[in-house]
């Protein structure tokens, strides 16, 4: 018996220390640049990656870092700066090419871009990264295609010399469609993915056999390219040698505009004159030797090799869980970042019913929910309310005009605004809510709530996130629930699974009222697609059944204009009448908070919407540390 | 005993129809489809939505899709994943499954011995100080939550000692130039681990069965086994294989400990359960009369009969290794078969989902089937010939 046990002591021994000298030793070294990501990427194929396996890992490790496009919006400010053109596209004028009328634009191009196997960037590559997915039809590749290369918009790309494309359009397209769109288009080597395409279009299913491909070994013009992936374990990408961006040098300055200068190729470029302070200067790495995604299946185990040392950043689109916050806070060499996101959490009701299609109803319901005590006493900071379908942090599309129902009011005030708003759309009670606005007191509930026609409001049913897929939604909808009742409002807070919800919201469309949030793009054109009356079908986005041909024709307005200015003005009006009409009561989102290693890495930059993972981390311009 | 492998082998056949057919349904059952996630951008046309479900063929009925699914089943074609379109699904499940096996395997393993050798010792000891503590130090274990202990330990040992590495089941840093896969370092294990544990099976049974056991035998079964561990190892090291092992060796030691620390109280208990119950038995008191050493007496008389509802126990978590432990894989980040599993279910990913549900239940289902065999084998009293065995 004290043999065995000493043998199991003597072998327990053994184990750790042998084990403790092996796992010691490769913590933090050197230049390179180590991240933790929670899942591995699906596919190294880039038309794999943006189509219906698209994952937000797939850009994070690949995508943004191995491609270049022509244009892109630069961090923080998110200008819209030419990336391989040589300068803004020539304007858009319709011109007649055989029996047809297009529409028409010229790209130059930079001389000075490279492969990874040191050729040029040409305006082959161009036409062919646009036709390619066109011949394959983007439909069919699925996930982000459609939306990139519109083949409703884009007829082709043509070559005009070595370094020129033009730009061939079926319409005049809209903001979203050109600049926030097909002009964003990730380039590939026509050389190395021709062949590819062609054995491809040879295949049964020609889509399976494009995304089959491995393409380890592709040329690549952004500042890395592939090294090794050892699948659940890590990814990791190698400098590319030939990126002509190392050195570059992008400056903002105060009155907005951003230039662009190159020493080491000569390249210069300025969006307007710059004026007043510099307010950042970065310049183009990479610095680090390599970057390493380590990918861990739980955040506890990224925060805790965070502050052993082992990774430097935390690269997660959904920033880190709340309740590590004070335990970084104590480590040391570890910084905390917060930003806004672009996005929001909401609530809707099916529009299509009655009395839900009331605007006051709906009003009535927005002034009744204390965002502010929410976040602030029940969450305890950890959201934040907000009100419009554009967020503040989008600030340049932000209209801070919008009206905020309810906001600054203090219960019993809501309470009154409230049965004010549904007695002036002929709503009654049977025992009607009264207040003590004085002593902020609702000293009788509402009961029996009698709607315009007269009969008695039936019970209906609020689908919100189980707490455990969203406590935060979770908390708001008994919130919310808790509140309507008070005034008489007869509703039914149900914890519902989200593939139910999504199902019953976009696929069915029976539902009285549901709790979802969504993530943005820059451009605000998610206010068509999300009110618009084509998007009320079965599937479209428009499950809650918003109509007002109004709102209808100015969001057409807005996607198709192409001048700047004027597509913001549409936006704010759009904003305001979404505002007044409440098609959806936008409720709260949260902050993403991040956490990297002081003495590893130092970021250009920390400041910026959606956080550092928005810019995938910042791979290029960060500067390793000694 | 003809008859009744086919009869057995039927009914396994059968149960494995009932099985698939049950495990696919219920996935079917769930509300929405993978192409939902299309949901998520207003700026996808419902065309590419169209094209998707075409293309997975999600626009054919569930019945339809249910028989083109049993067809490719029993011809060895699992589909192809949805979520990770167009690998297929067998590429997947072998690419996680060295994993889970070894990880799995070995836990299991270990944690039976550890639970059969407490077991026989505790039955044997009833009512001791050694009979109270093991018990007391395995129920706690049993009872723990199980998170919270690996967290612990990751802690206490990883994060804290710097003993264990921390997380991961390879170290990046040392794989990043690997000349091997990590799939064929798991391969290499599974295959040298199997031919070093039957060698030194062979040696020790070789040299110590029966009444051979003496001080001399005893030298020479551990020198041998000693030699064993010593080529394989020297093998290994000359493959340049050895340090690939020992990483991923080095980084089993905390989810292996946590599992084995976890499991070993429920085979410890049914051992000294059953041990308690044998020991009562005519054969194991007249061995005892006979004047055999209480070791032998312990070992081969009471302890061989007393294993036989553990070694039931062994086969089907064996088996059930196959399909991993998601609470494990996650709080280790040892991405195995139960996070494919999990993962493809929320995904509604049906045929990596079905396909890792029945990959898992094709390996109960012959465990099953070995463990009735292995009955048979181990206790002279089960026949399954129709009539009953010679007693005496």
């Amino acid at each position: 018996m004290r043999r065995f046990w000493k043998g199991i002591l003597a072998g327990l021994l053994f184990v750790f220390l042998v084990a403790g000298v092996a796992s010691t030793g490769f913590a933090g070294q050197g230049k390179l640049y180590e991240m933790a990501i929670f899942a591995d990427p699906t596919t190294i194929n880039l038309y794999s990656s943006l189509g219906p396996s698209a994952t937000v890992y797939n850009s994070f490790v690949s995508n943004s870092q191995y491609y270049t496009s022509l244009y892109g919006n630069a961090p923080p400010t998110w200008a819209f700066v030419p990336s391989a053109a040589a300068d803004m596209p020539s304007p858009l004028k319709e011109e007649k090419i055989g029996d047809k009328t297009y529409c028409t634009s010229i790209v130059k191009m930079r001389k000075d871009i490279k492969w990874s196997d040191n050729t040029p960037l040409t305006a082959d590559d161009v036409v062919f990264s646009y036709n390619a997915v066109l011949e394959m039809d983007p439909n069919k590749l699925g996930g982000n295609w459609p939306s990139i290369v519109d083949p409703t918009v884009l007829e082709r790309v043509e070559k005009v010399d070595d370094y020129t494309v033009k730009f061939i359009l079926k319409e005049m397209p809209g903001l979203s469609q050109w600049q926030y769109g097909v002009l964003l288009n990730y380039i590939v080597n026509k050389k190395y993915w021709e062949p590819i395409f062609e054995n491809a279009k040879k295949a049964a299913d020609p889509v399976k056999e494009l995304f089959a491909h491995e393409p380890e070994k592709q040329p690549t013009a952004g500042p890395w390219k592939f090294g090794h992936w050892e699948k659940g374990a890590f990814w990791q990408n190698v400098p590319n040698p030939a990126y002509s961006g190392k050195g570059e040098v992008t400056t903002f300055y105060e009155n907005g505009v951003v230039t662009i200068e190159n020493p080491k190729t000569g390249f210069k470029w300025q969006s307007g004159k710059p004026e007043g302070k510099v307010q950042l200067k970065i310049t183009d790495g990479p610095d680090a030797t390599g970057t390493l995604y380590r990918i861990f299946q739980n955040q506890s185990a990224a925060v805790l090799s965070l502050t052993g040392g082992q990774v430097d950043f935390v690269l997660n689109s959904l920033g880190l869980q709340r309740g590590f916050q004070e335990q970084l806070k104590k480590a040391p060499n570890v910084a905390l970042i917060e930003n806004s996101v672009n996005g929001f959490r909401f609530m809707s009701f099916n529009l299509r019913k009655y009395p839900f299609n009331i605007k006051e109803f709906r009003q009535a319901v927005s002034v009744l929910i204390d965002r502010e005590y929410i976040c602030q006493k029940v969450l305890q900071g950890i959201a934040f309310p907000q009100y419009s379908v554009v967020p503040p942090g989008n600030a340049f599309w932000f209209n801070e005009k919008v009206p905020q129902w309810g906001k600054g009011l203090t219960r019993s005030q809501k309470v009154a605004e409230a049965v004010k708003l549904l007695k002036k759309a002929g709503f009654k009670w049977e025992v009607e809510p009264e207040v003590d606005l004085e002593k902020d007191k609702v000293l009788k509930r509402g009961k029996g709530l009698i709607m315009p026609d007269g009969k008695k409001m039936p019970e209906f049913e609020f689908m919100i996130m189980t707490a455990g897929y969203d406590p935060l939604r979770y908390t708001f909808g008994l919130n919310i629930a808790a509140w309507l009742k008070e005034v008489g409002i007869p509703i039914e807070a149900v914890p519902t699974e989200f593939n139910v919800v999504s199902s019953r919201v976009f696929d069915e469309q029976n539902f009285d009222a549901f709790m979802m949030g969504w993530s943005l793009s820059l451009y605000p054109d998610h206010m068509k697609w999300f009110f618009h009356s084509e998007q009320a079908e079965p599937g479209g986005f428009n499950p809650q059944g918003y109509n007002n041909p109004g709102f209808d024709k100015l969001a057409d307005d807005f996607v198709k204009e192409a001048d700047l200015e004027k597509a913001r003005e549409k936006a704010f009006k759009l904003q305001e009448i979404l505002a007044d009409e409440l098609p959806y009561i936008v409720l709260f989102d949260t902050p993403l908070i991040e956490a990297y290693k002081t003495d590893r890495v130092q970021y250009p930059y920390t400041k910026v919407l959606s956080g550092l993972q928005y810019v995938g981390g910042l791979t290029s311009t960060v500067k390793m540390l000694d | 005993m003809r008859r009744y492998l086919l009869n057995r082998l039927g009914q396994v056949v059968l149960t494995l129809i009932i099985y698939i057919t049950l495990v696919y349904f219920l996935l079917q059952a769930m509300p929405g489809d993978i192409t939902q996630m299309y949901l998520a951008n207003p700026r996808i046309p419902q065309a590419a939505r169209e094209e998707l479900q075409k293309q997975l063929g999600l626009d054919q009925g569930v019945v339809m899709q249910y028989l083109n699914y049993l067809k490719n089943f029993f011809s060895g074609e699992l589909g192809v994943s949805f979520s990770h379109y167009p690998r297929p699904v067998w590429d997947i499940l072998m690419e996680r499954l060295p994993r889970t096996f070894v990880l799995f395997l070995t836990a299991h393993v270990l944690s039976f011995y550890l639970g059969y050798l407490l077991g026989r010792i505790i039955a044997w000891r009833r009512g001791k100080v050694v009979d109270y503590a093991a018990t007391v130090v395995g129920i706690t274990f049993w009872t723990a939550f199980y998170p919270l202990l690996s967290l612990v330990l990751i802690w206490v040992f990883a994060y804290t000692l710097k003993l264990l590495p921390l997380n991961q089941f390879i170290e990046p840093r040392l794989w990043q130039g690997a000349p091997f896969p990590t799939n064929t370092v798991f391969g290499y294990m599974v295959y040298g681990g199997g031919a070093v544990a039957v060698g030194l099976f062979l040696v020790f049974y070789a040299f110590l069965r029966g009444l051979k056991r003496s001080r001399r035998n005893t030298a020479r079964a551990w020198l041998s086994a000693f030699a064993i561990i010593a080529v394989a190892l020297a093998v290994a090291w000359r493959t340049g294989l050895l340090v690939y092992i020992w990483d991923i060796a080095s980084h089993m030691i905390l989810p292996v400990c946590t599992l084995t620390l976890i499991s070993f109280a429920g085979t410890m208990l049914l051992m000294r359960d059953s041990m308690l119950e044998t020991v009562q038995e005519d054969y194991v008191m007249a061995a005892r009369a006979k004047g055999l050493p209480d070791t032998i007496v312990r070992d081969r008389y009471a302890a061989r009969t007393a294993m036989l509802p553990t070694v039931t126990s062994l086969v089907l978590s064996l088996a059930s290794s196959m399909s991993g432990g998601l609470v494990t894989e996650t709080m280790f980040s040892w991405p195995g078969l139960g996070q494919i599993l999990f993962h493809s279910a929320l995904a509604n990913d049906y045929p990596l989902a079905t396909g890792a549900l029945a990959f898992t239940g094709v390996f109960l289902l012959i465990a099953h089937f070995v463990a009735d065999i292995l009955y048979a084998v181990l206790d002279p009293r089960i026949t399954y010939a129709g009539q009953p065995a010679v007693e005496g």
